[in-house]
């Protein structure tokens, strides 16, 4: 009798199991996603200076020309150089010079360098004062990543007695190039 | 003797009482099934500051018995990822955990599913909680569905200069059929 009970029992149990397997059944599956974006800088530079009134002594514009920055890498920077453009005569590099319109002349240039200085913004770039050269040099340096981070530029200029003035529709130009990298 | 005869006798009357209030409380006694498969990983998806990434190089494969079926996807948190980052990409240390105050991604990841013969494809921006990708329009057995999964990344969003760590996500996918 013990033994048809179990048997019984045991039966009832299988039944029970299969009337009441689930309606709804589900499978999962996963997959892993990893990545790391490279380390990028967007640097953008607006504004020109033309007709800068030029006086003997110090000049400084610092509402022309504008500088913006996009970096995802802390210690981002932004150089300056005088790249010679437009086939400058080699030994103004830095200098602004005598510019016909088209081309530069054969001589003629203002005996001091350009300045570059580039504006410090609380936690996010400290900027620098570099005299413009045929090199690099730094005017930013990040200290923080940013995005379209403004930072103003001022640029100077000193012009003293023995700088001639040019003759007929010549002016003085400089070209600056801007450069941004992340290490 | 006599008790235990009256007790088994007990018990087989009770047998179908017990199998009528079973089969009142279920339902239907056969069970939809599914099968779903993940083709694998990313292990290096590309990301560009500035821009959405996609990648389509991961695919599901459904099998269902059922016209009635779906595909949810969600970020379950695994290894213990921090939940109130759930959808988004977390500094991982290479190997085995994410990392203690991490760098996070600054938007959640979306995964689409795509439309295909059999089913109905949608985008879902990836949460904590499962979001139908994909809805069978038929039975169908291995059918392979592409996926995308895009990525927005702002230059906010740093480059990762520990070495070996990465920003890591698991997703999910649960399939059901009715």
């Amino acid at each position: 009798m013990k033994i048809n009970l179990l048997v019984v029992i045991s039966l009832m149990v299988v039944m029970s199991a299969a009337i009441v397997a689930p309606v709804m059944a589900a499978t999962t599956g996963t997959s892993e996603i990893t990545g790391n974006p490279g380390a990028a800088i967007d640097i953008g530079v607006t504004g020109s200076i033309t007709g800068w009134a030029l006086a003997v002594g110090s000049n400084t514009d610092s509402s022309s020309v504008s500088l913006t920055v996009s970096s995802n890498k802390l210690g981002w920077t932004v150089a300056v150089k005088d790249a010679m453009d437009d086939s400058k005569i080699s030994g103004t590099e830095g200098k602004m010079a005598n510019w016909t319109g088209s081309a530069y002349a054969a001589s003629g240039n203002l005996a001091a360098a350009m300045h570059v200085i580039g504006a410090s913004v609380p936690s996010k770039t400290t900027g620098a004062d570099r005299a413009l050269s045929g090199s690099d040099q730094l005017i930013e340096t990040g200290l923080d990543v940013v995005s379209s981070q403004s930072m103003g530029i001022t640029i100077g200029q000193a012009v003293a007695y023995t700088d001639p003035r040019v003759p007929g529709s010549n002016v003085y130009r400089m070209i600056v190039t801007f450069t941004g990298s992340v290490a | 003797m006599s008790d235990c005869f009256q007790r088994s006798r007990a018990i087989l009357r009770a047998i179908p009482a017990v199998l009528l209030i079973v089969m009142a409380f279920s339902g239907p006694v056969s069970a939809a099934s599914i099968d779903l498969s993940v083709s694998g990983n990313i292990p290096s998806m590309v990301m560009t500051p500035g821009s959405t990434s996609q990648n389509t190089s991961v695919h599901l494969t459904v099998t269902s018995e059922t016209a009635n079926w779906t595909v949810s996807v969600k970020d379950a948190s695994d290894d213990e990822k921090p939940a109130s980052y759930a959808g988004r990409m977390v500094e991982w240390d290479g190997t085995s955990a994410y990392v203690a105050s991490p760098k996070v991604l600054g938007a959640n990841m979306t995964v689409t599913g795509a439309t295909v013969t059999g089913s109905s494809g949608s985008s879902a921006i990836l949460g904590s909680v499962d979001q139908i990708i994909e809805t069978g329009t038929a039975i169908v057995t291995s059918l392979e569905i592409p996926l995308t999964f895009a990525q927005a990344v702002a230059y906010t969003d740093p480059h990762l200069t520990t070495l070996n760590h990465v920003y890591r996500i698991v997703i999910t996918f649960t399939g059901a059929a009715s």
